[in-house]
């Protein structure tokens, strides 16, 4: 006799009972492991995602300003020898059938046929395309419903090298149409989903072949994209790359031309303007050169004269030759006589200064005449001016075409013969950091730098400027995206964790069934216990005993319980692909598992459960030796614990009067009064659990105690009192119902539904209609009357449209769209005055201290902390996007390399700019100067679906998709919405439980008790009268169960029912609870009426 | 109250042992004390058959109770086989109940799950982890005295009430007791099996030289015993001694 047989002996005995405590196991840990694989799942999937979307790139070089030269690629390949493919990327929107079909916000890629050796496929696609013909992805194919053979018209905005922002050149011809033939569909794993940016959802792609496309966009011999990895066996790492990239830069990465002029070398870009931090470097490596600005002028013009349209420069040489100072002007002999100027004359300039979105403000500024320049020397003045295309090039000043307005009638014949003689040489010379300080931009601080007497030759300085060059110079990022792509996986939402939170009620009540099953079990047993003591068991040893037999069951249901967690996992995910799509930006999911994650979950599991089970053994073990053999659990309450507990449900009742006040005159946020409530419903169901205890308590007292009451000696009297006897049960039944309902209903209350008054300000939408999302950048005011004409936008339906621009870098969306954690979330620059005008939209929080939206929104023009730009954002795009919290400080990277800090100072609740951190206009520009007009614009005006289309059709040649601001806002509520029925779903199955716990005990109850109905029967009750007992004691169980839980939720949805914004869905909630109410007294009629069966009363006593 | 002198041949004594109960219920402004057990004096000798007899609701089963440190009197003392118990912990208590005392219940309380032989050698376990050849030897033969031979691997449910108590008794002697604590052990049986019970107990406290404490009120069984105690108004009367 060991006690390993005692162990097998007891529980084959009681399988039944063991059987219904492993169900009760199996349970959780199903939930439990598999809420915590659904993370495997997710994770999975974003991994392969990631890895489809960048294949073995390891790293990428891009210049997010401008384009790179092709021979940076051959350096890189040929001297370096890694692994590189360079890309033309830009963007475009495609048309189908005659303009029917339309498609946005494309990305239109020139590619070589080695590109496609970086997709994750080890099996190269074979790109075999040539001159038009191209190959889309799979996503484009469907939404357009293209097939190989197709055609299509891809309409290209071409950047360029000059800034559009600038109204120097004619914007006109950046659109670049592209007839195409469909040649090929391409799959996921063979680039389909090619993008830089994390997410999870596939960009609409186009390859063409590179050199198709770099000609017909006027970009041949560059790209603004390198894909890089190293050879086979050779590791990359970004440091050596970065070195690979400096010592194979040439000027022209840098857009800057080289050129031999009669006695000097002229360095030029081919943007007009040289950036700062190009200029700078420049300087550095060129040994003081000669710095140029020369510009071109309206008019220069004294005592009533005037020329118009020339050229006038700030050059260091001349400042310093004419000993210039910061209000004086050296002009040429031909403006002299033009204008009768002499030593001491004043002249008065006048150009325009470019602002953004190619507005021109026109400045003037008065100069001192302090020499005249004979006009021998003009000739070798023209190479100072910098080239421009629309002017430099043309024969004739009539032949000009520049964005700037330009007056044909003003230009005179000698101002023709001029310019035929000296072309753009310029007409006078002021002190070069006059120059600079009236004229830079955000495209540069000079025009053209020049290297003087000295006998060197064009590649000599280009080898010196290369030394100086750096990829932050050139404004060149490296990306590790190998990191980038693990770190936007890893770092996304957990949603093992998050499924888990979800499913905690069920896990919960899960646990409190099987505590109930072995509580029953146990007591089942307690004669066997008082037998073992009395027979020289210790405490100690029944405990082993239990314990050992509790920890076998754990581990059985258990491994079953992980096991089944794999199907849960699974179910899940064919959830999260269906009715649960909205949780998950409609993102596939593929199921997936660890062994490491059910290992984890299957130990939680048992940690818990032994927890679960030794606490049950203490608390049924407690009993002496003599009262176990009585089968005597029942123990009355005392009364100081019943006082104790009136008091504390009067403390809570207390509070709960005072929570409620305050938050019904709070005038705080709606969300943290919604919060206060449902801490509130929380209390309310506390006092109902408490109340409920005193109840029991109450009828427990028997009947010479008990007062005077209706029930002294009724059949409700007699059936409370047996629900006193089992306290425990009872509380249990209580609980589980009470809190599952309760849970189930009062997440209502943070259900966010569309906005019903769009008008309003302080909503999510921000009282705007419609969100532009173009394809084409807007470099034009749209509220400008003539720009309104380039789009005809001036119909009278058009006329109560206002448009605030916002410019946006083209990083990776941090709204709760994105699964992914965002590596690079997108900046966005607005005009703030535009928003503060408006006060729109609300704010959950700001770090200013501020009360209004105006005031935030002017509040982010600060420059107050030196390098640390005030920004705002969502609050779900702080907190889950970013994770981060309000008032965090960040990190950006500019353009130029150059790292700017921007501070979360204000948090916007919940609204359409989810996704972006925004940082005023200003503050945008100087970090990404090069980023010329809007793509994202929000639209003032009526909210009207045909008004919507109107807009679409007119901005079809931006290639842009208009949205209603409110259906925008409501797809990103469907995220937390989504989160929301899932809980509730999930919640639900945790009120199975509580039923399923009310089953046990009614079951239980039933089953031990025959032989006291048998009596019952002897004494002359009848089966009819019976029953009526039973069921008002498991009735009044459920009723109290779900009166407490239902009474606790309404209290918890008062501000949803109060807020004008939300509808509560009260018939689904009242269908709900019918349907629970009936399902639950169904079941108790039937147990009942089985239970007390037709049965020989004799045979049944004598048992 | 005096601790009483340690006599040898004693091997279970009480002194002054009260036992009473608080109740939870104020009865009619009354005091809610309930009084079982008023100034209890008892000593049996080694190797004496001792019963106590009373009226139902007396305290014969608290008075067993306590004899077998099964509960602990209000007040009073209680020394078994030399060992004042008050002064003894929860482990020690054990090992004394493991050791010296051998209980018999009205209700037989046999495990079910376990066969005739398992439940005799069940007392055996809580000694060790493995139960000894020796004893199991023992275990069938004292089966065999009481006539269940043939029912060694027969489970509770398969045998007759008087073949489960049968059983419950040669339980109680596997771990050789100093003493039987008997509570009704013929309580629940019919008058030929009562008997059988009653000389098969009888037997073995020859053969073993047992020291039987009966709680009955069953006037045969409480008759064959040497010496005879009536509980009654709390106290404890003694009434005669065998053959008296």
């Amino acid at each position: 006799m060991k006690y390993s047989k005692l162990f097998y002996r007891n529980m084959l005995y009681y399988k039944t009972s063991y059987l219904t405590v492993v169900f009760g196991i199996l349970i959780s840990f199903m939930v439990l492991a598999g809420s915590l694989t659904v993370g495997d799942s997710v994770r999975y999937s974003l991994s392969k995602i990631a890895g489809n979307r960048t294949g073995k790139t390891e790293f990428a070089v891009i210049k997010n300003s401008g384009f790179f030269s092709e021979q940076l690629l051959q350096n890189l390949s040929s001297i370096h020898k890694i692994n590189a493919s360079s890309v033309l990327s830009l963007n475009g929107f495609a048309v189908k059938d005659g303009g029917k079909i339309r498609k946005n916000r494309i990305a239109v890629s020139g590619v070589k046929q080695n590109f496609f050796d970086f997709a994750a496929n080890n099996n190269r696609f074979n790109f075999t395309c040539t001159k038009n013909e191209a190959v889309i992805n799979r996503k484009l194919a469907a939404e357009m419903n293209l097939k190989p053979g197709d055609s299509l018209m891809v309409k290209l905005y071409s950047k360029g090298f000059i800034s559009d922002e600038l109204s120097i050149t004619d914007s006109r011809n950046k659109i670049i149409p592209l007839h195409i033939i469909i040649k090929d569909i391409v799959d996921s794993e063979d680039f389909g989903k090619f993008g830089l940016n994390s997410h999870q959802q596939a960009p609409l792609n186009i390859f063409i072949p590179y050199q198709f496309l770099a000609l017909k966009t006027g970009l041949d011999g560059y790209s603004n994209l390198i894909l890089t990895a190293g050879k086979k066996g050779e590791n990359l790492s970004y440091s050596k790359l970065g070195k690979m990239v400096q010592s194979s830069l040439t000027p022209a990465d840098l857009q800057l031309t080289i050129q031999k002029t009669d006695n000097a070398i002229d360095i030029k870009s081919k943007s007009i303007f040289i950036k700062p931090a190009i200029s700078a470097g420049l300087n550095r490596a060129l040994d003081n050169p000669e710095t140029i600005f020369t510009y071109f002028v309206n008019s220069i013009e004294s005592k009533n004269k005037q020329t118009p349209y020339s050229f006038v420069t700030g050059s260091s040489r001349m400042t310093s030759f004419y000993n210039l100072q910061k209000d004086e002007i050296a002009v040429n002999r031909w403006l002299a006589e033009d204008l009768n100027l002499e030593p001491g004359s004043k002249v008065v300039l006048s150009w325009f200064v470019f602002d953004s979105f190619r507005k021109l403000k026109e400045e003037t500024g008065e100069f001192n005449v302090i020499s005249v320049i004979n006009n021998d020397k003009i000739d070798a003045s023209k190479s100072l001016s910098p080239v421009i295309p629309g002017l430099s090039e043309s024969d004739d000043c009539r032949s000009w075409k520049s964005g700037l307005p330009i007056d044909l009638n003003a230009i005179r014949e000698k101002d023709e013969q001029y310019w035929e003689q000296y072309n753009a040489a310029p007409k006078a010379f002021i002190h070069f950091e006059t120059a600079q300080k009236l004229w830079k931009n955000s495209s540069g601080d000079l025009t053209s730098i020049r290297v003087s007497g000295q006998q060197l030759t064009v590649q000599d300085i280009a080898k010196k400027i290369q030394k100086a060059l750096t990829p932050e110079i050139a404004g060149i990022e490296i990306r590790d995206l190998k990191k980038d792509n693990a770190n936007s996986v890893n770092e996304s939402q957990d949603f093992g964790v998050l499924f888990v939170s979800l499913s905690f009620f069920l896990i919960l009540s899960s646990f409190i069934l099987t505590s109930l099953f072995f509580m029953l079990l146990i007591r089942k047993r307690v004669s066997e216990t008082g037998t073992l003591m009395a027979l020289g068991f210790s405490s100690r040893q029944i405990y082993k005993i239990f314990m050992t037999e509790g920890i076998i069951i754990s581990l059985f249901g258990g491994i079953f319980g992980t096991m089944a967690g794999i199907l849960f996992n699974y179910a899940v995910i064919q959830l999260l692909g269906s009715a649960w799509h909205g949780s998950v930006g409609k993102t596939s999911i593929y199921f997936s598992f660890s062994f490491q994650t059910l290992l984890y979950g299957f130990v939680a599991g048992v940690v818990v459960s032994l927890i679960m089970l030794f606490n049950v053994l203490r608390k049924n073990l407690k009993t002496k030796i003599k009262d176990l053999h009585s089968d005597i659990f029942y123990k009355p309450s005392r009364r100081k614990t019943v006082l104790s507990l009136k008091l504390l449900a009067s403390a809570l009742v207390a509070v709960l009067i005072g929570i409620t006040s305050y938050a019904l005159v709070s005038s705080q946020a709606s969300k943290d009064v919604s919060v206060l409530f449902f801490l509130g419903g929380f209390m309310v169901l506390a006092v109902f659990g408490l109340l409920f205890y005193l109840v029991l308590c109450f009828f427990e007292k028997p009947l010479s105690q008990g007062n005077d009451s209706f029930f002294q000696t009724s059949l409700i009297r007699i059936g409370l009192t047996n629900c006193s006897r089992a306290k425990l049960s009872s509380m249990s039944v209580f609980i589980t119902l009470s809190c599952g309902l309760f849970l189930v209903i009062s997440i209502c209350t943070f259900t966010i539904s569309p906005v019903s008054d769009t008008r309003r300000r302080d909503t999510g939408t921000g009282g705007f209609a419609f969100i532009v999302e173009t394809s084409v950048p807007v470099h034009s005011d749209l509220n400008v009357e003539k720009n309104k004409r380039k789009y005809s936008l001036t119909d009278s339906r058009f006329k109560d449209l206002k448009f605030v621009p916002i410019k946006t870098t083209n990083g990776s969306d941090a709204s709760c769209l994105n699964l992914n954690r965002s590596q690079n979330p997108v900046i966005a620059g607005v005009d703030a005055s535009s928003l503060s005008a408006r006060n729109a939209f609300k704010f959950a929080g700001n770090k200013f201290g501020l009360a209004t939206s105006a005031e935030i929104w002017n509040a982010l023009e600060s420059n107050s902390d030196s390098n640390i730009v005030p920004a705002a954002a969502d609050l779900n795009t702080i907190m889950w996007g970013l994770g981060r919290k309000p008032g965090d400080v960040i990190s950006v990277v500019g353009e130029s390399g150059e790292e700017f800090k921007l501070r979360l100072a204000a948090s916007l609740a919940n609204s359409v700019l989810q996704g972006k951190i925004i940082v005023s206009q200003n503050h945008f520009e100087k970090m990404f100067p090069g980023i010329s007009g809007a793509r994202y614009l929000l639209v003032d005006g009526p909210d009207d679906a045909d008004l919507q289309k109107d807009i679409t059709y007119a901005l079809r040649d931006l290639g842009a998709d208009v949205i209603s601001a409110k259906a925008r806002l409501f797809e990103f509520s469907t995220v937390q919405n989504t989160y929301l029925s899932i809980f509730q779903i999930i919640g639900g199955l945790g009120l199975v439980i509580g039923i399923l716990s009310l089953g046990t005990v009614m079951f239980k109850s039933i089953h031990d008790r025959k032989k006291e109905f048998a009596v019952l029967q002897s004494f002359g009750f009848s089966r009819k009268k019976i029953r009526s007992l039973l069921f008002i004691e498991f009735g009044f169980l459920f009723i109290a169960g779900i009166s407490a839980g239902v009474f606790s939720a309404f209290y918890a949805v008062i501000p949803s029912i109060i807020s004008l914004q939300y509808q509560l869905p009260i018939k689904l909630i009242m269908f709900f609870i019918v349907v629970i109410t009936i399902f639950g007294f169904l079941s108790i009629l039937i147990s009942v009426h089985k239970g007390v069966a037709k049965k020989n009363t004799a045979q049944v006593i004598s048992q | 109250m005096t601790i009483p002198d340690q006599d040898n041949s004693v091997i279970l004594e009480l002194a002054s042992v009260d036992k009473h109960y608080l109740s939870p219920y104020q009865i009619d402004g009354a005091d809610n004390q309930i009084r079982v057990l008023e100034s209890i004096n008892l000593k049996v000798k080694t190797g004496e058959t001792v019963s106590i007899t009373g009226p139902s609701g007396s305290g014969k089963s608290t008075l067993l109770n306590i004899c077998g440190t099964l509960d602990v009197p209000s007040s009073g003392e209680v020394v078994l086989d030399g060992s004042q118990v008050s002064g003894l912990s929860e482990k020690q208590i054990e090992v004394l109940r493991k050791n010296k005392i051998g209980f018999i219940f009205q209700q037989h309380h046999l495990l079910p799950q376990l066969s005739t032989l398992e439940n005799v050698l069940l007392p055996a376990l809580a000694e060790s982890s493995k139960v000894d050849s020796a004893v199991i030897e023992r275990g069938v033969n004292l089966l065999k005295i009481a006539g269940l031979s043939k029912r060694l691997d027969h489970k509770p449910g398969e045998l007759s009430g008087g073949e489960c108590q049968r059983t419950a008794v040669v339980r109680s002697l596997i771990n050789r007791p100093a003493i039987i604590l008997a509570d009704e052990p013929t309580g629940s049986l019919d008058q030929k099996t009562s008997k059988t019970i009653t000389e098969l107990l009888l037997e073995f406290q020859s053969s073993e030289n047992l020291t039987l404490l009966v709680v009955t009120h069953a006037s045969d069984l409480a008759q064959k015993m040497e010496t005879q105690y009536v509980l009654e108004d709390f106290c404890l009367r003694h009434e005669s001694n065998a053959g008296q």
